[in-house]
């Protein structure tokens, strides 16, 4: 059985770069074959590891022993479908309906009108599908030579806190006992909820922002019962030495930056030793701002920097 | 045409872009901005951070627009916070009060909350055009949340509409209320009957239930939203709406802007484009060693490197982005922000966008 890393945290602190960077890392140590699904995105991180076209079925990525594809909930939704109805046929709970009917309407799912409103209209079905989908790679999921996964890297979606679907499948677990679906939620929470198999990382930046809502988003996983996150502090500053001089022979403008880039500096560990004592992160690893034209370069200091930082 | 469709005269600055580029930010500015200028202006931003609350002025949160500033030329600036969280319930209670206890008390209904895609932005301009309706204003500024799709309530009123266009939904809702009378037996030969019985079995029979009793007594609230989105369409279909697009000079956020604009292009819609460069170093040259004797080597290559990369995505905007107005903001002018350093950020914005 694989395991899932949920790699999460608010838009723009780096989510994707960490999760393809995680993905990288985790095949320089040897761990293969590893599988990164982008949740409702664009699929740039799996573009970011030479796979373009963000595709919806696995495909090799650039890396030996990776593989990548993007998840939407309608794409999944036939994918998945398939494999409940299977699953309803060995469990029974699908007894009732005729094998010729199940043929019909599971046709009649893949058609793409029906598919579209039966999402939209059934709360809850599209975070169940989604994750689903993703407990369904973790726990049984192989790779195209039928190796099963070692990990399964997420990135997971910016909206919200990034937890919506946890807590819609949680919210559902708890209202709603029976049903196919909804048995499989619970099956599902209890696979997220398990820190031997679930891993989740927060991505945050040295902002007060941002660490605002690391900490909002750190209780968010208490209540819905998740295990307890590590901490990626994306963009790290270095110090700041100064020596003495406050820049006479820059212009106004840049004697502005550099007051604060002094200031920044102050605050970057003000508000790392707060994270540190309030996140009780598993691990704190710190990443370097990188400045760099190309996202690809980004991605593989930034799995450098966690190898050498990770144990911090 | 429904007599009852009313597009407010004010203006409309829909501020998009990622996340983190200060769009929460620069959206305040601009109101202020505005007010200085004798205009009376209003935003409205989602879920926005507490700090921003507080450099305003604002204790709270509040669906109403609350004044935060006043200019002696007699503009002044309100603003308004919608909580995600709470803004579809007080909707309900809105639009169908006769209903809105057993809608809120539906079990589904907390699922359906968590859910649906896109509904801050519908729920935001949905209540920016109720705001602006009422002539009290002469400009309107829209945050909307990060997001690539944040541009969906243009085209349609969300996810939360489609619901009753759809002919399934009926087939939910008409098959559940037969079933209930007994005249299931009479469908089990067609295809609709057979399709609900492996739903049921999908789902469970008490969730198809409620899921339908949900439904039917939120059509009230769906039958305004929809006559609203067609005042939306006409509101952002017209030259009154203008577009402030926010990006950091990084490769991403840019992309994200271009993205969005080009959006804005395919949907065909007239309104200005504006980019705001957030978060610029400065662009002037740097003597050999100031910046190492000042912050030593390891963060003056740094903030070097920075500024090449800036001026390459610079020339990259241009390329993309052809003659739209650009406003380049400090990076060191959103440091400590009080409602002074806000005003001149929104006076900087107002003028190098050609707002005025």
């Amino acid at each position: 059985m694989a395991k899932l890393h949920i790699v999460t945290g608010k838009g723009g602190v780096g989510k994707s770069t960490a999760a393809a960077a995680l993905t990288r890392q985790l095949l320089a140590t040897g761990r293969r074959p590893v599988l990164l699904v982008d949740v409702q995105g664009s699929g740039r991180a799996l573009e970011w590891l030479g796979l373009p076209g963000a595709p919806f079925e696995n495909r090799p990525l650039g890396i030996p022993g990776g593989f990548g594809s993007r998840i939407l909930p309608k794409e999944t939704f036939r994918q998945y479908f398939g494999k409940l109805l299977a699953l309803g046929n060995e469990t029974g709970t699908l007894a009732s309906v005729t094998a010729g009917l199940r043929e019909r309407v599971a046709e009649k799912v893949t058609d793409n009108k029906i598919v579209s409103a039966f999402i939209d209209v059934c709360p809850g079905l599209e975070p169940s599908v989604l994750l689903g989908k993703l407990h369904w790679e973790a726990a049984y999921g192989r790779a195209s030579d039928s190796e099963p996964w070692s990990d399964v890297v997420v990135d997971a979606p910016a909206t919200g806190h990034g937890l919506a679907l946890f807590e819609s499948v949680a919210a559902l677990v708890e209202v709603f006992g029976s049903g196919l679906i909804f048995r499989q939620a619970s099956e599902i929470m209890d696979f997220v909820r398990d820190p031997e198999r679930t891993k989740f990382w927060i991505v945050a930046l040295p902002e007060e922002v941002p660490v605002r809502e690391t900490i909002e988003l750190r209780s968010e996983l208490e209540r819905l019962r998740l295990p307890r996150p590590s901490l990626l502090f994306n963009r790290c500053r270095p110090r700041a030495q100064a020596q003495g001089e406050s820049g006479e022979n820059l212009s106004e403008a840049w004697r502005e930056e550099v007051k604060f880039e002094r200031e920044r500096h102050d605050e970057q560990a003000r508000l790392e030793s707060e994270l540190r004592t309030k996140l009780d992160a598993a691990t704190f690893v710190k990443i370097p701002d990188f400045v760099e034209a190309s996202a690809k370069v980004v991605v593989e200091r930034f799995a450098a920097a966690w190898s050498q930082g990770g144990s911090t | 045409m429904n007599p009852s469709i009313e597009v407010p005269k004010a203006r409309l600055v829909v501020t998009l872009g990622g996340g983190g580029v200060g769009k929460t930010t620069l959206s305040a500015a601009l109101a202020l901005g505005f007010a200085e200028l004798g205009l009376r202006s209003v935003v409205l931003t989602v879920d926005p951070a507490k700090r921003l609350a507080t450099i305003l002025g604002l204790e709270s949160l509040s669906i109403e627009p609350r004044r935060v500033f006043e200019a002696p030329g007699g503009g002044s600036a309100d603003a308004l916070w919608l909580d995600s969280r709470s803004a579809l319930e007080s909707l309900v209670r809105q639009y169908a009060p006769q209903t809105a206890d057993r809608v809120l008390g539906n079990r589904l209904f907390k699922v359906l909350q968590g859910q649906l895609g896109g509904i801050e932005e519908y729920l935001g301009v949905e209540r920016i055009l109720a705001v602006g309706r009422g002539g009290d204003f002469d400009v309107c500024i829209l945050d909307t949340p990060p997001s690539r799709h944040a541009l969906d309530f243009l085209d349609s009123p969300g996810h939360l509409l489609r619901f009753f266009d759809e002919s399934v939904l009926r087939f939910f809702v008409e098959s559940e209320r037969l079933t209930e009378k007994g005249f299931f037996s009479r469908l089990i030969d067609t295809g609709r009957g057979q399709a609900l019985e492996l739903f049921r079995g999908f789902l469970g029979k008490s969730f198809l239930g409620e899921l339908s009793t949900l439904l039917t007594e939120f059509r009230p609230v769906y039958e305004v939203l929809k006559r609203r989105a067609r005042e939306i369409e006409m509101w952002t279909g017209s030259d009154r709406t203008e577009f402030l697009l926010v990006a950091t000079p990084e490769t991403y956020p840019v992309e994200e802007a271009v993205f969005l604009s080009r959006e804005i292009e395919t949907r065909g819609l007239p309104g200005r484009r504006v980019l705001a460069l957030n978060k610029c170093l400065p662009a002037d040259p740097l003597p050999p060693g100031a910046l190492e004797a000042a912050l030593g080597a390891e963060t003056a290559s740094a903030l070097r490197a920075r500024q090449a990369n800036e001026a390459r995505l610079r020339a990259e905007i241009a390329a993309r982005l052809g003659d739209a107005p650009r406003a380049e903001l400090a990076r060191a002018s959103g440091h400590e922000l009080d409602l002074n350093r806000l005003t001149r950020l929104g006076r900087q914005l107002i003028q190098e966008g050609r707002f005025l």
